[in-house]
């Protein structure tokens, strides 16, 4: 076969394969989404859930948004002061932060602490049989595993995103209080005038979004795991990826959504 | 006459994993109260036939019969349903490491939930002595048990849900002789006293002649030898009588 019919037949490959797992992953959400809203339910594990997503995420993402806040506002400063322009570091701040900034550096955090805990807690329940047990033992792993992570996950990113942004901006105001030497209430005063509802509402569907793409392709790679050790690792690994990406690339794709 | 079925009754059952065939026709039929022992070389197909036969594995062909029920056409309640009287002991335990042992033990009963503390625990001791562990166990999480203990514990989380029928894979695999036979023991009270069905898969000979009804031996795939323990004493079929000898010798290899 000539090289570009191959270049083209591997192409065409790629894409068929991405397709498949792209439907696979839809059909394992609206599953779990189904079994989830059927009883029995689990509240305890929700709540379980939730403490582990969002409480004890808090501390690596209050620290994100600190920094990122305050590097922000330093940024914006120093471009700005080019054309004179300094005033504009409060409206700067806080567009930046609840519309961007915000909810993907929250969601990148989180994907990195939670879905791969997901994926690596549920792939060696997997390859140790506890999953294939749990269906002995008249528990639906969908209902019991899989529907509390999903739906904790896509209610606690909210509230992340909300309280990063919070210290994000007061972050951002700190520093300019402090280096910068703004006047503390003209910031204040100036970032609740450029502060939109349009702008928190998309920062929270956002927020939702990405928490349930994290826990969903956590839960995924892990369920299905394989291979033992090695293939919990790679479906850590994999789950990681994939939520990183889907992540970046819904994050345009609500920026287009809400501004395109 | 009105025709009898009996309990589990599996037909032509074929199971391949990429070019790998693990079950090439397997034909068996267990009568209800029976224990039925399959024996045969590791790798041979076994643990697949028991995951197969509780639907946890999908075959290629073939089929499952249980009280006259295809598990095939099953939906997946009425799957769910006949699993209710099956109990499973796996052949690592596989205890859930993120609960004590009381609530392994009861899982079934409470369905995962967190209720009846003390009630459970009284009962999860009463299952713990009955395969030879005392409740000093109760709130210890399976990473801080033994292998041999682990094992107990599941085979006790297993028998908790008065199942109908038992599957048990290696249930005496890394227990000392004095606990194999509690087991074995257990098991026999469970089927003679108890009226369950057990299909166990040992290694274990001395467990084989005690606790067998029916022993079936699979071989690439197939069962090629079914008898009860005077046949398998006095089998003159080379495969079964090799294994029983355990000779390295003969035709298994």
């Amino acid at each position: 076969m000539l090289f570009p019919i191959r270049c083209l037949a591997a192409i065409g490959r790629f894409f068929i394969a991405l397709l498949a797992s792209i439907g696979r992953i839809t059909r394992f959400g609206a599953m779990i989404l189904y079994r989830g809203a059927l009883p029995p339910y689990y509240p305890g594990r929700f709540f379980h859930e939730v403490f582990e997503i969002g409480w004890n995420s808090l501390p690596v993402v209050a620290l994100t948004a600190v920094f990122t806040g305050s590097a922000l506002a330093q940024q914006v400063y120093s471009a700005a002061s080019r054309f004179s322009a300094q005033s504009t570091v409060p409206a700067a701040v806080v567009i930046g932060m609840v519309r961007e900034l915000g909810p993907v550096l929250v969601g990148l955090m989180v994907v990195g602490r939670v879905t791969s805990a997901i994926a690596a807690e549920l792939g060696a329940m997997r390859v140790t049989e506890q999953i294939d047990a749990m269906e002995t033992l008249h528990t639906d792993p969908y209902r019991y595993l899989l529907a509390p992570r999903l739906y904790a996950a896509t209610i606690a990113l909210p509230v992340l995103v909300m309280l990063a942004n919070v210290i994000g901006i007061f972050g951002g105001y700190l520093l300019s209080i402090s280096k910068l030497g703004f006047n503390p209430e003209n910031y204040l005063k100036v970032t609740r005038e450029f502060l939109r509802a349009e702008d928190v509402h998309m920062a929270l569907v956002k927020a939702a979004v990405f928490g349930f793409l994290m826990a969903l392709l956590g839960c995924y790679n892990g369920f299905f795991a394989s291979g033992g050790a090695a293939g919990v690792g790679r479906s850590t690994t994999r789950a990681v990826v994939s939520a990183f990406i889907m992540i970046l690339f819904s994050n345009l794709m609500i920026t287009m959504f809400f501004f395109g | 006459m009105p025709q009898t079925h009996p309990l589990i009754r599996i037909r032509g059952l074929k199971k391949s994993f990429g070019d790998h065939a693990v079950l090439q026709g397997v034909d068996l039929d267990i009568e209800a109260g029976q224990s039925v022992v399959i024996i045969g070389q590791s790798g041979g197909g076994k643990s697949v036939l028991l995951k197969t036969i509780l639907g946890l594995i999908e075959p290629d062909a073939g089929s499952i019969e249980i009280e006259g029920q295809d598990i095939e056409k099953m939906s997946q309640a009425q799957l769910a349903n006949i699993r209710d009287h099956i109990g499973m002991l796996f052949q690592g335990g596989a205890l859930f490491d993120s609960l004590p042992v009381w609530r392994n033990i009861t899982f079934a009963i409470t369905q995962g939930h967190l209720r009846d503390t003390a009630k459970m625990q009284k009962l999860a001791s009463e299952y713990l002595a009955r395969v030879g562990l005392d409740d000093r166990i109760l709130n210890l999480r399976s990473g801080e048990l033994s292998g041999g203990m682990q094992k107990r514990v599941a085979i006790a989380r297993a028998i908790a849900a008065k199942p109908e029928i038992l599957l048990f894979d290696e249930p005496t695999a890394g227990l000392d002789p004095i606990r194999s036979d509690v087991i074995d023991d257990l098991t026999l009270s469970l089927v003679r006293d108890n009226g369950m069905t057990a299909i166990t898969i040992t290694h274990d000979m001395a467990s084989v002649c005690k606790i067998a009804d029916k022993i079936a031996f699979l071989h690439q795939g197939q069962i090629i030898w079914i008898g009860n323990t005077h046949d398998l004493r006095t089998t003159d079929n080379p495969y079964v009588r090799q294994f029983f000898d355990r000779k390295a010798e003969g035709p298994l290899h």
